[in-house]
């Protein structure tokens, strides 16, 4: 049982991508005071696993009363991410990322808990069990949080060029995530 | 055989000389430009060349890595520079260019001189491109002469201005975002094309 756990949560992470976030992560965050951050990541946190329980339990009910798909989301979640990357590299610099703002869209849906996370999540409990993918969920949740709680770090070694170019290429992540997240979507959808 | 690569140099430069566009930005550097000395003005182009160089060099060496190991296929970035590309077009159409709507000119910060303006998302991906079919080698050299021909733009930008005229820099900049939008859409649909 501890290596289909131990399994379940590699796959959930590598889903989850923290690390390949944190560009993204770095350029919202960077104006923010050490509360505010930690508040952010707590309330995404929540809305993520409140999302991730959400579909877990009442996965089925959901696209069958609603009548859409997981595939539906992924689309969406992506025009979101693009919308981003055009933002972040032209928007005004500070009074987007207003804390409130940032917390539940994008870092808590789709950064968080994206379709990609929910969709092996609910092949984890079709395979093994409801338990066993609580228990992963719970373990890549935890993971996610500490990365994204070190990045701070990050932010504080480098120097205000350096945070103005990883913004840039941050921009063009977040875009290129969403295109990917739309053309995987729309495949799944043809 | 150093005909071929003669006539390969200039197919490369000529796309990069267009995307990275410094004509376009002059009428950007006089304006903040102009009431600093001119050491201090030099210390700018020399600073937003450099950058713009070593930060395209970079994507170029290690762009398609970077990205495969985060999860990203090549034609979705293609994709999402593309889109970049038609908003920056778009806006430059309309006279009012996103890149410098909202940032603050600073002499001491290479935003907006050297990355949006000189090293955009078009650059990034027409270099990548270009990398593709012609090898790095030629893309370096061709980047090179680029930016040194942009950093000697920039220093006689005013004389630039004197000859072309305010108006004839700005329907440079009109007809290059029109350039803009046909790049971006060729990007978008080759791309399209690769996945689907």
């Amino acid at each position: 049982m501890i290596i289909t756990v131990l399994k379940g949560t590699f796959a959930l992470f590598w889903i989850l991508d923290p690390l390949g976030n944190l560009p993204i992560y770095i350029s919202m965050i960077k104006y923010l005071e050490e509360k505010e951050i930690r508040k952010t990541l707590n309330i995404a946190s929540l809305f993520a696993f409140f999302i991730f329980i959400l579909f877990l339990f009442c996965g089925d009910l959901i696209f069958d009363y609603l009548n859409f798909k997981l595939e539906h989301i992924m689309v969406v979640g992506g025009m979101l991410l693009v919308l981003l990357g055009v933002d972040m590299m032209f928007g005004p610099e500070k009074e987007v990322l207003d804390y409130k703002n940032i917390a539940i869209v994008p870092l808590g849906l789709p950064l968080m808990s994206g379709p990609g996370s929910i969709a092996t999540l609910l092949l984890i409990s079709a395979t093994s069990g409801i338990d066993i993918a609580i228990y992963c969920m719970a373990i890549a949740m935890v993971l996610q949080y500490f990365t994204y709680m070190g990045a701070k770090l990050i932010i504080r070694i480098s120097g205000k060029n350096t945070l103005k170019i990883m913004g840039y290429i941050a921009a063009l992540v977040a875009a290129s995530f969403g295109v990917e997240m739309i053309s995987r979507g729309l495949a799944l959808i043809r | 055989m150093v005909v071929v690569q003669y006539i390969e140099f200039i197919e490369v430069f000529i796309p990069l000389f267009i995307i990275i566009n410094p004509l376009a930005i002059i009428p950007n550097y006089v304006d903040v430009f102009r009431h600093l000395p001119k050491k201090e003005a030099e210390k700018v182009s020399n600073r937003a060349t450099l950058s713009a160089f070593f930060l395209l060099t970079i994507f170029i060496l290690i762009g398609r890595p970077f990205f495969a190991v985060i999860g990203i296929s090549a034609p979705s970035f293609m994709i999402a520079c593309g889109l970049l590309l038609l908003y920056i077009s778009m806006g430059m159409l309309s006279g009012d260019p996103p890149i410098t709507r909202n940032v603050q000119m600073d002499s001491s910060s290479i935003v907006p001189m050297s990355i949006p303006l000189l090293a955009g998302p078009g650059s990034i991906a027409t270099a990548i491109v270009l990398e593709d079919t012609y090898g790095s080698l030629m893309v370096f050299l061709a980047l090179a002469l680029t930016m040194l021909l942009s950093k000697i733009l920039m220093d006689k930008s005013e004389l630039i201005e004197k000859i072309m005229g305010k108006n004839g820099l700005n329907a440079w900049t009109r007809l290059s975002a029109l350039f803009y939008a046909a790049i971006a859409i060729s990007l978008i649909t080759d791309s399209i094309q690769t996945i689907w």
